[in-house]
């Protein structure tokens, strides 16, 4: 039996996934009568809510008064967050109704960018606050998450609910992180939320954001409907561990597997179809003054001086914060980034012209240790080191292409639209790599793996060496 | 594209909508949620659409981007290792030996499977989708393949 048989054998779709679809795209489109099955549908979830809304409203205060949230130090820097309940609990079912969410107050400046996002429109979509929801199906009391590099915690009450602001340490100063949160407990409709909040909103803010905020019943057709996750399925997730295959990377082979290797100005084939590559030219620059303007991104205009030199990166040696203590830098240094420019010339050796042809080029570190190939990866603490990452800020972090001077395919990218047979296309890449670095460089042009690991398919198509 | 016809695409894509997102979240509680995030997502977007011609792709690349915006979201942080192979826990149903073996690849070869065999989507069509190479699809198949002859041997035993 092959994977042909998978459509007889796949789960089959809920009726309620069926039901979501139409009904959402009902709404998108504004179609005034939605079918046979989603009016019946949407009619049981209308009369469940406004039975919900009812039960709410008659027990809204003594609901939010049966729960407290609260919150527990664990250790230095950690706190474990919870909901207790301060009276056992009858044996029945909980009905949780649909809600939607208003949030009356903004920080001036801040807009919705997304579902439950909201940043300041000079940082969009980098800072900000992130709203989810849990659904708390198993009961609210069934609420805890814990938290370590705790630098503050407290409790606070947001328009009648009880809630705990967070804040965590912040190690970039110069960037802008989630380092807050905020927990609130709507124990009348069974809902938790969680509210991300970066550094570029100030705790009073973020505060008033959140005691602005309500979840009112409403039923499943309703624009503003939250869309939240049922905490069950959120627990099952973080509770268990992944099972079965795991993917390992591969970062080392024998040296007899590294045979495929190429000087600059050699030819091979990069895939099946009969495309060749040749590296004809690599050049190590200061600076970016060798590449065309209008193909440099945003992110490499910022790497670079008001000379065009590229600045030096900072490794940061950092140990993560537990609930014991927080994360901090150990120590740091800079390095000199150096611009690796090269000329690739691909050409179409077989008969049929080649269209929407993918192109692309990794930066592997590689070094002969005791016979075997290894991929340089991040240094690692040695016993008596306090750190237990490194953390590189510059853009030589990076293995892939920085930069490359065609476009073509769907989305205007890395894709060359069309060479015809006998025909040789000229690209220029670039990537940024630290000094120290230049002696184990190689290129990649494989198209399935990047820099980071071997594998079978980069081991066939080949490197080229570029060791300086 | 005018919305109607994109909402008549997705109505008649439902299947397909949930054949990607049950092979990526597994959870049909999840799944629900990023559907209807993806749906969401393509009625706003629907400006950035170039070809009529590409919608169903472009459809099922928003939809398998929302389920690893899920997953990320779920595990907090996440290593670029964890992501490229993400395995959630499924539910505990009575699944036939085939799909079995289907769940215990990894989530980028799963897609693959998914894609091509399920959704007869070409080699081609099914690297675009996944952003990778046609030869990496091929080998992923390949892969594929093999684990699952040994699965269902192991299975049958």
């Amino acid at each position: 039996m092959g994977f042909e048989h998978l459509k007889y054998d796949f789960p089959k779709m809920p009726d309620e996934i069926r039901t979501m679809i139409e009904a959402e795209v009902a709404r998108q489109v504004k179609i005034e009568k939605p079918s046979f099955q989603s009016r019946k549908a949407a009619g049981r979830m209308l009369v469940a809510s406004l039975v919900a809304v009812m039960l709410c409203g008659a027990t809204v205060f003594a609901g939010i008064g049966l729960y407290r949230m609260q919150q527990q130090k664990i250790g230095e820097h950690g706190v474990s967050i919870n909901i207790e309940s301060s009276q056992e609990k009858e044996n029945t079912s909980i009905v949780i109704p649909d809600v939607k969410m208003e949030a009356s107050y903004l920080p001036e400046g801040m807009v919705e960018t997304g579902t439950g996002r909201y940043s300041f429109s000079d940082a969009k979509d980098k800072g900000g606050v992130t709203i989810t929801f849990y659904r708390m199906d198993t009961g609210d009391d069934a609420f805890e998450v814990k938290h370590g590099d705790v630098v503050s915690s407290e409790e606070f009450t947001a328009g009648g609910y009880q809630g705990i602001y967070q804040e965590y340490s912040k190690l970039y100063q110069d960037e802008i992180t989630f380092n807050q949160r905020i927990y609130v407990a709507y124990t009348d409709v069974h809902y938790v939320m969680e509210m991300y909040v970066a550094s570029d909103v100030s705790k009073e803010e973020a505060l008033k954001i959140a005691e602005n905020i309500k979840l009112i019943p409403t039923d499943s057709t309703d624009d503003k409907l939250v869309i939240a996750s049922d905490w069950s399925s959120y627990q099952e997730g973080a509770d268990k561990e992944a099972e079965g295959y795991e993917c390992k990377t591969i970062t080392s082979v024998a040296k007899k597997e590294f045979k495929n290797i190429y000087a600059v100005g050699d030819s091979f084939l990069v895939n099946e179809e009969g495309l060749s590559a040749n590296v004809s030219e690599v050049k190590i620059s200061d600076g970016i003054q060798l590449l065309d303007a209008a193909y440099v991104e945003e992110e490499l205009k910022k790497e670079v001086d008001d000379n065009q030199k590229l600045r030096p990166a900072t490794i940061q040696y950092i140990k993560d914060g537990d609930t014991d203590a927080l994360s901090q830098e150990i120590h740091s240094r800079e390095v000199a980034q150096k611009l690796v420019y090269a000329t690739v010339e691909y050409t179409n050796t077989s008969e049929k012209e080649m269209t929407d042809v993918l192109i692309f080029g990794a930066l592997p570190r590689i070094r002969e240790v005791d016979g075997q190939m290894q991929i340089v990866e991040e240094e690692q603490p040695k016993a008596k080191d306090q750190w237990n990452r490194v953390v590189n800020q510059g853009l030589s972090d990076m293995r892939e292409m920085i930069y490359y001077d065609v476009r073509g395919g769907e989305r205007e990218n890395n894709y060359l639209k069309n060479i015809q047979p006998g025909e040789t296309k000229v690209v220029h890449m670039a990537w940024v790599v630290t000094e120290e670095e230049l002696s184990d460089l190689y290129i990649s042009l494989n198209t399935s793996s990047g820099g980071y690991e071997f594998s079978e398919s980069s081991l066939k198509t080949g490197y080229v060496d570029i060791r300086q | 594209m005018k919305k109607e016809q994109l909402g008549e695409l997705i109505l008649a894509s439902e299947d397909t909508l949930y054949h990607v997102a049950k092979t990526l979240l597994l959870s049909d509680a999840d799944c629900k949620d990023a559907i209807q995030e993806a749906i969401v997502k393509a009625f706003s977007s629907l400006h950035t659409l170039r070809q009529d011609s590409y919608a169903k792709t472009w459809l099922v690349r928003i939809l398998i981007n929302e389920c690893y915006t899920l997953i990320r979201r779920q595990k907090r942080t996440v290593s670029l290792e964890e992501y490229q192979c993400q395995e959630v826990l499924r539910e505990a149903t009575d699944y036939s030996d085939l799909y079995e073996a289907v769940l215990q690849l990894p989530a980028d070869t799963r897609i693959c499977v998914i894609l091509y065999y399920l959704e007869g989507y070409s080699i081609k069509e099914t690297a675009k989708l996944l952003g990778i190479t046609e030869s990496a699809v091929k080998n992923r198949l390949a892969r594929a393949r093999t684990k699952m002859r040994r699965e269902l041997e192991q299975a049958a035993t």
